[in-house]
């Protein structure tokens, strides 16, 4: 069968990283094409997705975290949640997946060209993001400002985190990481949730005075934006994480002047085609899988809601 | 319009006048004169809507277990308050089973009990209007009167006579249930039929050898589409995840992966013979005790399987076996969770 | 898909007793047809052209299935030693024809060409559907639950079709639509030419057939309409009685809702392809529990919207051939045409 968007080429794990432990453990997966004709023509780009099998468990839709600038691999990082999500982590290196793709939208970088970045990413949140900033940072000169705030539950939970660590050293980009509040038995506990991270001023986040030459936060993603007021002024904001996270991260954008055009996330949704037929990733006339996954909020006002 | 409907009504108006129920589960007329549907009444002032005749077919009683698996949407507060229900005799042992399971507890639902004479299969009633000429396209009016041995047909003005047997639910023709087990009012006089069941057609099937049976029963799944029409409409098939549906998981935020993961696939989604028998005999499995041979799978079934035929096999069974009937006490306790020292071992070698 | 575009329609006729000798000679193909057991109608593989049961409006399945079957294996995966792994497609080189399909049917199927080729070419469907000729027989004596004048159909329509049949008494008036077609007339002497007489009893057989379709919903609207309805409480009321069963989507012309799941067995994995239905609540349920859909009434209106809003969105056209099937079938009698008649005047 010639050109058959369902038939997914083989590729090889290369390499595991462990990003995170526990019931919800992520980890990265560096895959390579079998097949050296497909290494080369498989292109793709920042925010798209591909889909991955894992013979006799089934498929699932999975974005592309590394970066087209970077050539010859894939990166995916995966959340155990389910079925196929659970047989990728116990893959080992050398074994074989299967890779359809590239699907859907990407988010529009060279229209961004010029302008000021900013990244707001929660959990597995980061892992869309990803692709996006280091593509940015590959081609630096391009772009304005960069900024990142990334935040997770605790420092264990915070995915990519050498990496991010060796982001917070270059002067080129402005890191602000975060670590969710620590609760008690009464609730939350208003203290550092580690050693030099700073507690954000819960009442008025915009009032937080980091300490110098620190850029690390006990608080919430959504409040550490407003305590770090990036400028609309010329920028876009791309938020991905858990719906309550962007629900609030896009309402505080909004408070700083943020247009619903200038900010962008991706939506996720049950899928099994990855190509627009077999329905149940719509929302609305549109499909998740091959109009989507990157949407802006002006976007977003225009569907229905239902996601 | 009869007493018996005017009553209902009247009836049903009260209650939600007076704010007593959320809504009244009955029927009205349906896409076509020979179609009643079922209809949920909200407000009082749209009671009139509401009918009873012969051609009052569904069993309502499942509907009562729809509210408790609906998510709220936000904002939304659940109402607490009772549901009105019209059933016949047949459907009030659906109801009984319901509370004897305690899927619905009594003081959830307010019952109008309808004695019941029989009701109408229309695709048989469309057959034998067509064999009088009389397409449904044509047809503006259609009343149907019951008078023991025949019914009366009166289409567009012009009577016709029809016997029971030619146009009534098959299910009805040994039907010992005509009067409500349960209810809180009673509609119309008592009805009184036969005592006995008729299980000839499925003795016939009994009677077939083995290899025919398994032919017969085999071409019959092949013709399924695995609609789960028949589930569905089952008023005791009320569970949230539903052992066929091996991706339809309950899934909490607590559910862990691998338990998702460990999932037991026990049905494919394939539609081939062996799934599809699978299907209905885990089914049937499941009905055991439970089944009250309403009849509704094999008339909500839309590629003609006779699955009364199954249904029915399922009641004679245990009746002979435990001397249990489903949906005659509110008490009883479900046959597959009892045990009697002389229950019969003889079916497992 | 079909090559009608460059066709001229031509007109001939074949006598009721020669149509068993037609179809035998058609020995390269897979013939489907109506036939009747008991009392169920639908499109089967006919050996014999006698039992073909062409009186029936509508089969209960629409043979949707021909083209795009309940079930079938996309992929057989073979796994071998150091995760060395072997990916066969089928072979799909099956010549159907589908013969009888009501136009209403070879409208769906129309419908689903679209949708199956379009930016990504489904190889599947593609090739099935080219490997497909259909003929066509015109109705005469529509349903009661038949709506197809007002969806943009007709009892006569060609969509899709490579010939149209019309029982014109004791001939059927062939009109040939596409080369496709047109072969399989060549290959025989048993069409003659039609003759104008013939050509007005056909014209009169279609008139009289349009004349008992006497409802028109104004379905036109509804794409319109749609857009504001999104949130009214109509959705809650009219999806009450509904049962959340998939009949009217699986017996449905135009739907197409697909599942893709693995069947292991020790070392080959089959990835099959099933149909699935928006009725259900499995179908959109994410792996975290969340349910964009949750309620039956989240899922009706997405039936409903798909086939009057997002379908013409996409596509320019209803999404809906108005064969009746899923008010007919309905175990609890949702009507589908009071819904068009309800949301038109809304």
């Amino acid at each position: 069968m010639e050109n058959n968007p369902y038939k997914p080429e083989i590729a090889v794990i290369e390499k595991i990283r462990e990003e995170t432990t526990g019931p919800r453990a992520i980890k990265t997966f560096t895959v390579s094409f079998q097949d050296e004709k497909v290494k080369k023509s498989f292109t793709y780009k920042s925010g798209q997705t591909a889909m991955l099998s894992v013979f006799g468990k089934g498929e699932c839709m999975i974005c592309i975290t590394s970066t087209p600038t970077k050539k010859g691999f894939l990166e995916f990082s995966v959340m155990l949640q389910g079925k196929v999500t659970s047989a990728l982590h116990a893959l080992k290196v050398g074994d074989t997946i299967g890779v359809r793709g590239p699907y859907g939208n990407d988010f529009p970088l060279d229209k961004w060209k010029g302008k000021n970045l900013l990244f707001i990413g929660g959990g597995i949140g980061q892992a869309p993001l990803r692709s996006v900033y280091l593509n940015a940072l590959d081609n630096r000169k391009d772009y304005g400002d960069i900024t990142l705030i990334y935040g997770a539950r605790t420092l264990s939970d915070l995915a990519y985190k050498e990496e991010m660590f060796e982001l917070e050293k270059r002067d080129d980009v402005n890191v602000f990481l975060c670590l969710d509040w620590k609760f008690g038995k009464d609730g939350i506990i208003d203290e550092e949730a580690e050693e030099g991270w700073v507690t954000i001023n819960r009442k008025e986040p915009a009032k937080t005075k980091p300490r110098k030459g620190t850029s690390r936060f006990t608080g919430f993603v959504p409040e550490v934006v407003t305590a770090v007021k990036p400028s609309p002024e010329n920028a876009i904001a791309v938020s991905c994480g858990p719906p309550i996270m962007i629900k609030y991260a896009v309402a505080n954008l909004k408070t700083l002047g943020f247009k619903d055009d200038q900010i962008y996330t991706t939506l996720e949704m049950r899928m099994k085609c990855g190509i627009g037929k077999c329905g149940r990733c719509n929302i609305g006339s549109i499909y998740v899988c091959k109009d989507g996954p990157v949407f802006s909020m002006s976007q977003l006002e225009k569907i229905p809601k239902e996601y | 319009m009869s007493d018996i409907e005017g009553n209902i009504q009247a009836k049903a108006k009260k209650l939600l006048k007076d704010g007593t129920i959320k809504y009244f589960i009955g029927y009205e007329n349906g896409s076509d004169p020979l179609h009643t549907t079922p209809c949920f009444i909200k407000k009082a002032e749209d009671v009139d809507k509401i009918v009873w005749n012969p051609l009052c077919v569904n069993n309502l009683a499942g509907y009562l277990t729809h509210d408790k698996k609906r998510e709220l949407k936000k904002g939304e507060e659940e109402d607490k308050k009772p549901i009105g229900i019209l059933v016949k005799g047949c459907d009030s042992k659906s109801l009984v089973q319901l509370l004897s399971e305690h899927r619905i507890e009594k003081d959830e639902v307010i019952i109008f009990g309808v004695p019941c004479d029989g009701v109408i299969d229309p695709k048989k009633l469309e057959k034998v209007l067509k064999d009088k000429n009389l397409s449904v396209n044509t047809i503006d009016s259609l009343t149907i009167q019951h008078d023991g041995k025949n019914y009366t047909v009166k289409v567009n003005g012009k009577k016709y006579s029809f016997p029971k047997d030619k146009i009534e639910m098959s299910k009805c023709s040994d039907c010992t249930q005509p009067n409500p087990i349960i209810s809180d009012e009673t509609f119309g006089e008592k009805v009184k039929k036969s005592d006995k069941k008729d299980y000839k057609t499925v003795e016939e099937i009994e009677a077939l050898p083995l290899a025919k049976r398994w032919k017969f029963w085999s071409d019959q799944f092949a013709k399924c589409i695995r609609c789960s029409a028949c589930r569905n409409v089952c008023p005791v098939c009320y569970c949230k995840e539903c052992v066929v549906d091996s991706a339809d998981l309950v899934i909490t935020p607590q559910t862990t992966s691998s338990e998702k993961a460990n999932k037991m696939p026990w049905l494919e989604k394939n539609v081939d013979p062996a799934e599809n028998m699978f299907f209905h005999l885990t089914r049937m499995m499941h009905m055991a005790g439970r089944c009250i041979n309403c009849g509704e799978c094999e008339r909500a079934c839309p590629m003609n399987i006779p699955l009364s035929l199954l249904t029915k096999k399922l009641e004679k069974e245990v009746k002979e076996m435990f001397d249990y009937e489903a949906g005659i006490d509110v008490e009883a306790k479900p046959l597959l969770s009892i045990f009697e020292e002389d229950d019969p071992g003889d079916f497992i070698k | 898909m079909t090559s009608s575009n460059s066709f001229k329609a031509e007109n001939f006729v074949i006598k009721k007793e020669d149509v068993a000798q037609f179809l035998k000679g058609l020995s390269d193909y897979t013939i489907y047809a109506p036939v009747q057991e008991e009392d169920t109608v639908l499109f089967k593989v006919i050996q014999n052209p006698d039992k073909i049961a062409l009186h029936i409006t509508n089969t209960v399945k629409s043979p949707k299935f021909v083209v795009l079957p309940q079930t079938e294996t996309m992929l057989k995966v073979t796994k071998g030693k150091e995760n060395s792994i072997k990916i066969d497609e089928p072979v799909l080189d099956e010549k159907n024809i589908l013969f009888g399909i009501r136009p209403c049917d070879a409208r769906g199927i129309a419908i689903l060409d679209k949708v199956f080729s379009g930016d990504y070419k489904d190889p599947y469907y593609v090739k099935r559907r080219a490997n497909t000729i259909m003929i066509g027989l015109a109705c005469t004596d529509p349903h009661r639950n038949c709506f197809c004048t007002s969806v943009g159909g007709a009892p006569d329509s060609t969509d899709g079709l490579d010939m149209l049949w019309t029982d014109i008494g004791d001939l059927y008036f062939v009109t040939v639509l596409t080369k496709k077609g047109m072969k399989l007339v060549k290959e025989t002497v048993i069409f003659s030419k039609a003759t104008s007489e013939n050509t007005r009893v056909m014209n009169k057989v279609h008139k009289t057939a349009h004349e008992k379709i006497t409802e028109k919903l104004n379905a036109d609207a509804l794409p319109k309409k749609l857009e504001n309805l999104f949130e009214d409480k109509y959705w809650d009321e009219v999806s009450m009685k509904c049962l959340g069963c998939g009949s009217c989507t699986y017996l449905c012309p135009t739907c197409y809702c697909f599942d893709i799941n693995d069947i292991e067995y020790r070392d080959k994995v089959k990835r099959v392809r099933t149909w699935d239905s928006c009725q259900f609540s499995s179908y959109t349920i994410h792996t975290s529990g969340h349910n964009p859909r949750p309620n039956k009434e989240n899922r009706m209106r997405n039936r409903v919207y798909h086939k009057y809003k997002y379908h013409h969105d996409n596509y320019n056209e209803l999404g809906c051939v108005g064969c009746g099937r899923c008010i007919t079938y309905c175990p609890v009698d949702m009507n589908l045409k009071a819904t068009i008649k309800e949301l038109a005047e809304k």
